[in-house]
């Protein structure tokens, strides 16, 4: 059963005049068909004249009104309302205000290499795409930079931690589409290697919380390709995914005591002694030449086939 | 349906975690499942081989779909998070991609093989829930895991994304806990439950993965639980063998054990700690041992 | 930091251009400019992606195709606006369409093309020919514009919003006063020209499809410096649109032909009405006259339970391949959920109102986007005179493109040799005067709120000067808007003390500038005294060719409206020729 009028909790915060977030709660009369939009613009128009929330296209094209409800992630211009809401800014992104999180100036944003003029500025586009092609393009381009993705990044947030940068699924899905549209796409390719994609730990909360469905985490990895392909990624990476592809052309199973001797070199792996000692003395060290499989040799072929061809 | 499976150990299940091997055949036997091993089944290639050589991901693993099939086995179990994302994935673009198909059947007849697409693929934890249900297995539970304070750790692949996963709601994940309670447990319910676990990021840069993979474990020590489950080889991994270096990372002991769900459903149905491979893990589950050993 | 006299600091930005708006228009002037070498800033009010560019429908008109011409553009956009366009402004948009249009593809979109390699070209609603282009062509053409503008070194401002012009001692205008509420701090930018590109006014109506930030601001900025404006009660409804609830409110569902041959419109008595307005052509008669109908059997108490008519699809065939406007706005599934299925695939009737849509006239240009002021250039929706009265679909997102590119290369030009400096006095006293006015809303015992009078004028603007007018209405509303500038500006402040993205604050100067734009339509369409295109009056109701093939001319001296109009620039084909078609 509906109710006449929800109660929602907000969490309030300026930073310039608050210690901490403070969480208020407010009742507004339900409309019939409201999305939680509309409860902010109640709230604004009727009650709290400072509420700081940002909306602008009402039509998931702007990006702007993303923030969390009751913990998850939503555009709230398409967000219906439900009892007992509450409302709070996109988590792991400077706060501004209320609920509005820093979106960064336009120019970091949208086109962060501008600053360093790659070059293959000002050239053109390519022209012809395959059918294919142009959906998947499109696709990538449709990011509205509402910064959901980069919220629920469990390695974005790592960053705060220091060491290497990673840039952060909404970048690299932009450079995935500077890659596919640019006539010379290497300058980007080299700024997504930059950027760190060996960082992302492929936990797809990026591809499940896109409001667009743009299947970030699906860029990335499309991304790593295209560097693997080039010899470009970064060695650690690059010498996982070579062991693992070794590894299953040899003997159809991966060979972890390999792959990390492949990682780490003879020399480099020895630092990994005292764990393997332990790993031993649990009965859990892999064996080397981990078994090939049965029939290993009827894959083989195919397998070294399709590796020639790629 | 019935109880007879395609069983996709892995690659992890038999070398870093051989426990976890060992706890589901015991497990699966006691439950009357009847467990094909797929013996010449391959690696799935993780998310190595389906991001760098796409096509090779797709025949290897639509070979080890079409073992199954040819087998007339309607249901291939894992028991990994990682290697279910991944010949889901697959399965689900040779489902519907007729190209895709196509061109996997096209080097599979090279071998003699021939994928109809009319496999599911499915973790040991569903087919648990789904198929054995977990009433039945109430009735079973010899031994209720009554002080147990288990930690739910459900992780990425399992979860995401749900519309190739699509068993539990990533938003509010419900399988590991509604079977804590089933086997007598209480679930210990904490935030970063459905978190990654970084392990793929362990050979990138150690100490971040270290750090995240100890956060978690932190996490769920902070909600007083006594041990962490998981559903995935490699989480375990990451948390439990690799726990010493993020206790060093973060400078912090935690000593929080973490068995796999097979264990976890073994104790409850009697066997040792011995005989589902407690022994073997790194950070040792003490009190579980001592406890339920008889 | 420029420091004026008594003591007032103001952050003044240099450019040699200076665009206010990032639509469309905006961004491709900015690309064009900086293409030049100059130092270009764009100043948004909203974020970018936004305004208007960022919802429209995506598809964009040029003579691109094997069996189509400009002439034919031209005769279709002419006729479209019932022959009082400027011609010459045609002529030097059709001209130029396909070359501006294509570039985009080259700046990186993609547009549908066939499988041979050939440009899958549409018949927009009006036209004659297959010219319209789809793929992307709104929010994704903005992302783009503004990754080239940036690349070629523009900077570009959000949340920037542009209260006023700054002209010199020679009345030159010369750069602008904003206040940046995303840092709640008043700045000044001085420029070499200023090019305004500040789009749509939907928002000063009840009923728009349009952004929140589109109340026609350019509109008041360019009446301040005393620019001439065309053809001001040109409005374009669309006939359909969504009329509950109100995430979906406004947003369009097209006309009658999207749902196939035989859609009917009806009233709450089940009457198809369109018969009564248009015999020949019943529903399938233009936008404007639908959208009239649609009002009048609202107002005159036919009308649904949520204040539209009914689209009865059902006669239709099925296999037609349904429209899908929602998927437009990317939200099928919560309209299937509040619909229901069988309404939202139009299954079943479904209630539909008329709903403001583009400003069809605006501040005259010449064929360089020159206004009458120097200094000052236009482009885009907030120039005129191009449709005439009534736009073509898809006309739009080509005019931004032609126009956005012409007014940046003209400016960039213009703006050589111009470098005006805060340290005249003159530009001086306009800063300081202005930052006064704009902090001042803070002070003082002024208490009322802005989005109280904000739905006051559109409400008066949709009952008035909306879809259908008549001569005492326009004059009851310009009474409103002259009594509500004195309440206004004795009763509205801002209560609060935040300064960083306040929109109370946006609000309260919005309105004075809203007040200025319903004016000006509000005096524009009381003067013509005819009903053509979009522009329907009751105490009017014929076309009327002997008198009015004209435009109206408004302009602002000293705060007071002069009214007047002139004839329409026909130089480049009689208008004789083009009736006859």
């Amino acid at each position: 059963m509906q109710s006449e009028i929800l109660t929602v909790v907000v969490e309030r915060y300026d930073p310039e005049r608050d210690k901490a977030p403070r969480l208020v709660t407010y009742r507004v009369p339900r409309q019939e068909g409201m999305v939680v939009a509309d409860v902010l613009l109640y709230l604004y128009e009727h009650e709290v004249p400072d509420l700081g929330f940002l909306w602008e296209c009402r039509t998931r094209r702007c990006g702007t009104c993303a923030m969390r409800v009751n913990g998850h992630p939503v555009l709230t211009c398409s967000e219906p309302v439900r009892e007992d809401m509450r409302i709070s800014p996109l988590e792991g992104l400077p706060v501004v205000r209320d609920l509005i999180v820093d979106r960064q100036e336009l120019q970091e944003r949208l086109a962060p290499w501008a600053g360093e003029t790659l070059d293959g500025s000002g050239k053109d586009a390519r022209i012809l795409l395959e059918p294919g092609e142009i959906a998947h393009y499109r696709a990538l381009s449709e990011c509205i930079d509402c910064f959901i993705c980069d919220s629920v990044c469990p390695a974005l947030a790592e960053n705060a931690k220091g060491g290497p940068q990673f840039a952060g699924p909404r970048r690299l899905i932009r450079l995935e589409a500077q890659v596919q549209r640019r006539a010379e796409p290497l300058p980007w390719l080299m700024y997504a290697a930059q950027s760190n994609p060996s960082l992302c730990t492929r936990c797809f909360a990026c591809t499940e919380e896109c409001p667009r469905e743009l299947r970030p985490a699906e860029a990335i990895g499309s991304l790593t390709k295209r560097l693997y392909d080039r010899h470009e990624l970064d060695p650690h990476k690059t010498a996982h995914i070579t062991s693992f592809v070794r590894s299953i052309l040899r003997g159809a199973w991966l060979d972890e005591f390999r792959l990390l001797v492949d990682i780490y070199g003879i020399v480099g792996v020895a630092k990994f002694i005292p764990q393997a000692l332990r790993m031993l003395r649990h009965r859990k060290l892999p064996k080397p030449h981990f078994g090939k499989t049965a029939q290993a040799s009827d894959i083989q072929t195919i397998l070294q086939d399709l590796d020639n061809r790629s | 349906m019935g109880n007879r499976y395609a069983y996709f150990q892995g690659c992890a299940a038999r070398q870093s975690c051989p426990e976890l091997n060992k706890s589901t055949l015991l497990v699966a036997k006691r439950l009357g499942w009847e467990l094909v091993t797929l013996e010449c089944g391959a690696c799935t290639g993780a998310r190595d081989l389906i991001e760098a050589q796409p096509e090779m991901a797709m025949v290897l693993n639509a070979r080890t779909l079409a073992l199954a099939e040819a087998q007339g086995l309607e249901t291939v179990m894992t028991v990994c998070s990682t290697c279910t994302i991944t010949l889901r994935q697959v399965n689900k673009m040779l489902k519907e991609n007729t190209s895709a198909l196509e061109r996997s059947n096209q080097e599979l007849s090279r071998i003699g093989l021939r994928y109809n697409a009319t496999v599911e693929v499915r973790h040991f934890l569903w087919v648990l829930i789904a198929d054995y249900g977990l009433d039945r297995l109430k009735e079973q539970v010899k031994r209720p895991l009554s002080d147990l304070s288990v930690a739910p750790y459900y992780g990425c692949h399992i979860l995401r994304p749900s519309d190739v996963l699509g068993f539990d709601d990533p938003d509010n994940p419900r399988s590991l806990h509604n079977l804590i309670t089933a086997l007598g447990g209480s679930p210990a319910d904490f935030s970063s439950q459905a978190d990654c676990c970084g392990f793929h990021m362990m050979t990138i840069d150690e100490n971040r993965a270290a750090r995240h993979a100890g956060g978690l474990l932190v996490d769920a020590q902070q909600q007083g639980a006594d041990v962490m489950v998981t559903a995935c080889p490699l989480c375990h991994i990451s948390m439990d063998s690799w726990q010493p270096k993020s206790e060093r990372v973060m400078k912090r002991k935690i000593g929080m054990p973490v068995i796999h769900v097979a264990q976890l459903v073994g104790l409850a149905l009697g066997f040792s700690p011995r005989e589902l491979g407690l022994e073997q893990h790194i950070i040792r589950p003490v009190e579980i041992i001592a406890n339920y050993s008889r | 930091m420029w420091e004026g006299s008594g003591g007032v600091e103001v952050e003044v930005l240099e450019s040699d251009v200076l665009i206010i708006g990032a639509g469309g228009a905006g961004l491709r002037a900015a690309l064009e400019a900086s293409k030049l070498g100059l130092r270009v800033t764009v100043l948004s009010k909203g974020p970018v992606p936004g305004g208007a560019t960022s919802v429209s429908g995506g598809v964009i008109q040029a003579a691109v195709g094997p069996d189509d011409s400009p002439e034919q553009h031209f005769r279709d956009t002419v006729v479209g606006g019932r022959f009082v366009n400027n011609q010459r402004l045609v002529q030097a948009f059709v001209k130029n369409a396909p070359q501006k249009v294509l570039d985009l593809e080259r700046y990186g979109c993609a547009f549908d093309r066939k499988e041979d390699g050939s440009l899958d070209l549409r018949m927009p609603s009006g036209a004659t020919r297959k010219r319209g282009i789809e793929g992307e062509v709104n929010s994704n053409v903005q992302k783009i514009l503004a990754q080239r503008a940036l690349e070629g070194g523009a900077r570009i401002h959000e949340f920037m919003m542009v209260t006023r012009l700054l002209r010199d001692d020679k009345g030159r205008v010369c750069g602008a006063t904003a206040v940046n509420f995303a840092k709640g701090l008043f700045v000044a930018f001085v420029a070499g020209a200023v090019i305004l590109a500040t789009g749509a006014a939907g928002r000063l109506y009840s009923v728009t499809a349009c952004p929140r930030s589109s109340t026609g601001d350019g509109v008041s900025l360019a009446r301040q410096v005393n620019a001439r404006f065309v053809n001001l009660e040109m409005m374009q409804f669309i006939p359909l649109a969504y009329t509950y609830p109100e995430f979906i409110k406004g947003f369009t569902l097209g006309e009658a032909p999207n749902y196939g041959h035989h859609t009917r419109f009806l009233n709450s008595k089940g009457e198809r009405y369109m018969l009564k307005y248009d015999a020949k052509r019943a529903e399938y008669a233009t936008r404007d006259v639908a959208a009239r109908a649609g009002y009048v059997e609202v107002q005159e108490g036919r009308g649904s339970p949520h204040g539209g008519v009914w689209v009865d699809t059902s006669a239709n065939d099925r296999k037609d391949g349904l429209y899908q406007p929602h998927k437009l706005a990317d939200r099928y599934q919560m309209i299937v959920d509040f619909y229901g299925s069988a309404k939202a695939n139009f299954e079943e009737p479904f209630e539909a109102t008329p709903s403001a849509l583009f400003l069809i006239g605006g501040v005259e240009i010449d064929t360089e986007c020159r206004t009458n002021v120097p200094g000052l250039f236009a482009a885009g929706e907030v120039a005129a005179n191009l449709h005439g009265a009534n736009r073509l679909g898809a006309n739009a997102l080509a005019e931004i493109q032609v126009f956005g590119s012409i007014a940046g290369v003209n400016a960039a030009l213009d703006s050589r040799g111009n470098s005006p400096t805060p340290s005249n006095p003159a530009i001086g006293s306009q800063i300081t005067d202005e930052k006064s006015a704009v902090l001042e809303l803070f002070e003082g015992p002024r208490k009322r709120r802005a989005c109280e009078f904000k739905h006051d004028i559109q409400r008066i603007m949709w009952d008035c000067v909306g879809v259908v007018r008549e001569g005492k209405k326009l004059q009851t509303a310009l009474a409103e808007f002259q009594r509500l500038r004195e309440v206004v500006r004795d009763e509205v402040g801002v209560t609060t003390e935040t300064r960083r993205y306040n929109y109370d604050w946006v609000e309260a100067l919005e309105i004075p500038k809203m007040l200025d734009v319903g004016e000006m339509m509000a005096a524009a369409a009381l003067s013509r005294t005819e009903s053509r295109g979009a522009h329907y009056r009751t105490d009017f109701p014929q076309e009327d060719d002997a008198n009015w093939l004209r435009e109206t001319v408004v302009q602002d001296f000293g705060g007071k409206l002069a009214v007047t109009s002139q004839p329409v620039d026909m130089s480049v084909t009689p208008i004789v020729e083009l009736q006859s078609i």
